[in-house]
């Protein structure tokens, strides 16, 4: 997890982005404890609310479980989750914004295809 | 515990420094104060801290008024930006002895928290506070407040005359600080973009009236830029709270604060971006520009 | 008060004291250097008026300037308006006790014409020394409102004061050991310090209260 913050987007949304892609990497693995909010803190110079955000975004969505008195664990089946979960959004964030350039230039379904199929 | 500010009011002449403001303050969070210039932001902390006698209203600590009340000020500091001049007789009084009357006022200083900082900043000591830098005096005013452990710590342009390494030094320090103590620190300042990630609340301040007091996270998710051909930005914000409209021939860019519930139609042909808080700050307070 | 108050209080009296004392060793100094051998005792015996001139010039100056210095910052570090005031109070009238319990001691023992009628000038010089403070304090407060008649007044006093002192003691050391026969009437002068003591403490302390309450701390 050693991605600098960017502008474009909500401070908590891409801690947890982070980590989840972390999971997806292999960097951290199922049942494995994930930084505490006062690291990720520390690590990116946040205010430990927002990283505790980021966290419960991921709890709520049944990635990360809690451990009383320990911390915060990834829940086992947390890499297929995330699969899942990206693969349903990968049509809103990235093939929507594709097609909509697209269609502001004009290129035509079969164009795009053609496209595809040539990268 | 809470400090409280109901209907405050300071007066200048016929100006309203601070005027009729109410503010809950809660343990164990990180503030930010900002406003323009001129906004009440020195004046509204010097009020909370019982430095400035209110014209009306009161400031309240757990239902205590803090006017002139040792107990409830034991818990609080409010490390002002010193601005020495040779106006104020405090020119000629060394570092040293700045810190040692603190130390004697606080009843938390921590001896050796001071120690260190001062050795990591490399502040002279026995120099007179006349002879620092910009950057220095801010340092001892940092010092000060994060030495002096009180449970309630205002912070007045902490980073005024830092560089950017040095700014990024106390952003650290100070998380650091809330981490290990929660302690509640309000921090006023120009340099919102840098501070923005270590804050947790926004208290924004416009002309002596307060504007919100809000959940950083929480405006940024509400907070959009929405532009594109006029027309079209127009249709996709009707009904939605708008500000700082700006105009470029036939294109519009608008600043759009959405509520609960609300959303930008973006069947329209418009880009929707995410705005930073300096962004949002501005598309408050900024002027707006004549159509 | 607070025991922390105090503590500063009473550090800050120790500092006035150590500039009191100290100008009245320099006096004593430039004093003793300047005298014919057989008036040294003389000079000695004079101790006292060494530490009410040097005492009075360090009460002028420091209840001046305290206004715009200490004050304003021991309100910055939380202290209340009370506990400034009782502790700018407290802490001039613990230099004027030690001045005169040291001119006392001074003079209670030792024989002769100096000591005795230093003995019966002590009550004046007890009020010179008061004094010196509410008119220092007075002047700071004028000071904070009109700066420039502070000044004004602050280098007129500091000029008289010094003058008179510097006269006292470059002059003939035998005057000041015969300072007391020449000035008259003692209960008068007593009576009229008293009162005109009474008039400035009223004063300095009523405005000194009143600025502390509305006082706006600016470092």
């Amino acid at each position: 997890m050693k991605e600098q913050l960017t502008e474009s987007k909500s401070i908590y949304l891409q801690i947890s982005d982070m980590i989840e892609t972390d999971i997806l990497r292999g960097i951290l693995l199922e049942e494995e404890q994930v930084p505490s909010t006062n690291e990720l803190a520390r690590q990116y110079t946040i205010n430990p609310a927002t990283a505790a955000k980021g966290i419960n975004l991921l709890v709520e969505e049944g990635i990360l479980y809690k451990k009383r008195g320990i911390g915060m664990f990834v829940a086992a089946g947390a890499r297929e989750a995330i699969n899942q979960k990206r693969r349903k959004a990968f049509g809103e964030t990235h093939l929507a914004p594709l097609l909509r350039e697209a269609e502001s230039l004009g290129v035509t379904r079969e164009e795009l295809i053609a496209m595809i199929q040539d990268k | 515990m809470k400090l409280q500010c109901t209907d405050l009011v300071k007066t200048y002449g016929y100006l309203n420094a601070v005027d009729h403001v109410d503010l809950t303050l809660e343990q164990g969070k990180i503030y930010g104060l900002i406003g323009r210039n001129g906004a009440g932001k020195t004046t509204l902390l010097s009020l909370l801290t019982a430095q400035n006698p209110a014209t009306s209203g009161e400031v309240e600590l757990d239902g205590q008024r803090v006017w002139e009340n040792r107990s409830a000020l034991d818990h609080l500091c409010f490390s002002r930006e010193l601005n020495i001049s040779p106006e104020t007789g405090l020119g000629n009084i060394k570092v040293k002895e700045y810190l040692r009357i603190a130390s004697v006022y606080y009843p938390h200083w921590d001896a050796g928290m001071a120690q260190r900082l001062v050795a990591l900043f490399r502040l002279p000591v026995k120099k007179k506070l006349q002879k620092l830098s910009k950057g220095m005096l801010s340092m001892v005013t940092i010092v000060v407040a994060l030495a002096s452990k009180a449970e309630f710590t205002f912070l007045d342009e902490p980073v005024a005359g830092l560089d950017v390494v040095a700014r990024d030094q106390f952003y650290k320090l100070l998380l650091e600080e809330y981490s290990a103590t929660g302690r509640t620190f309000v921090i006023s300042t120009h340099i919102i973009e840098e501070a923005a990630d270590v804050l947790e609340e926004v208290i924004i301040l416009r002309e002596g009236k307060l504007l919100m007091v809000e959940n950083v996270q929480d405006l940024l998710d509400s907070a959009r830029y929405v532009s594109g051909r006029a027309e079209e930005v127009d249709a996709a914000v009707t009904g939605l709270e708008i500000h700082h409209a700006e105009s470029m021939g036939r294109s519009k860019g608008v600043a759009v604060l959405l509520r609960q519930g609300q959303a930008i139609d973006e069947s329209r042909d418009v880009t929707v971006q995410p705005m930073s808080l300096q962004k949002v700050f501005v598309a408050l307070c900024g002027e707006e520009e004549k159509a | 008060m607070r025991e922390r108050s105090f503590r500063f209080w009473r550090r800050y009296a120790l500092e006035l004291l150590g500039v009191g004392l100290g100008a009245a060793l320099f006096f004593l100094i430039i004093s003793a250097l300047g005298a014919q051998p057989e008036a040294l005792t003389g000079v000695f015996m004079s101790v006292p008026y060494y530490i009410m001139m040097g005492c009075s010039f360090a009460l002028v100056l420091c209840c001046f300037s305290i206004h715009i210095s200490y004050i304003p910052l021991v309100l910055a570090m939380g202290s209340t308006r009370r506990e400034a005031f009782w502790g700018f109070l407290l802490c001039r009238t613990a230099v004027v006790v030690v001045a005169v319990a040291l001119s006392l001691l001074v003079w209670a023992f030792l024989p002769g014409d100096v000591a005795r009628d230093g003995r019966k000038l002590l009550p004046l010089l007890c009020l010179i020394l008061l004094l010196a403070a509410n008119l220092g304090s007075l002047m700071g407060l004028i000071y904070q409102k009109w700066r420039g008649i502070g000044v004004a007044l602050l280098a007129l006093v500091c000029g008289a004061v010094g003058g008179g002192c510097a006269m006292l003691v470059m002059s003939d050391s035998y005057s000041v050991p015969l300072f007391p026969s020449r000035i008259g009437p003692l209960g008068w002068w007593t009576a009229m310090g008293t009162v005109l003591w009474l008039l400035m403490a009223a004063a300095d302390l009523l405005l000194t209260r009143r600025s502390l309450r509305r006082s706006e701390v600016k470092l």
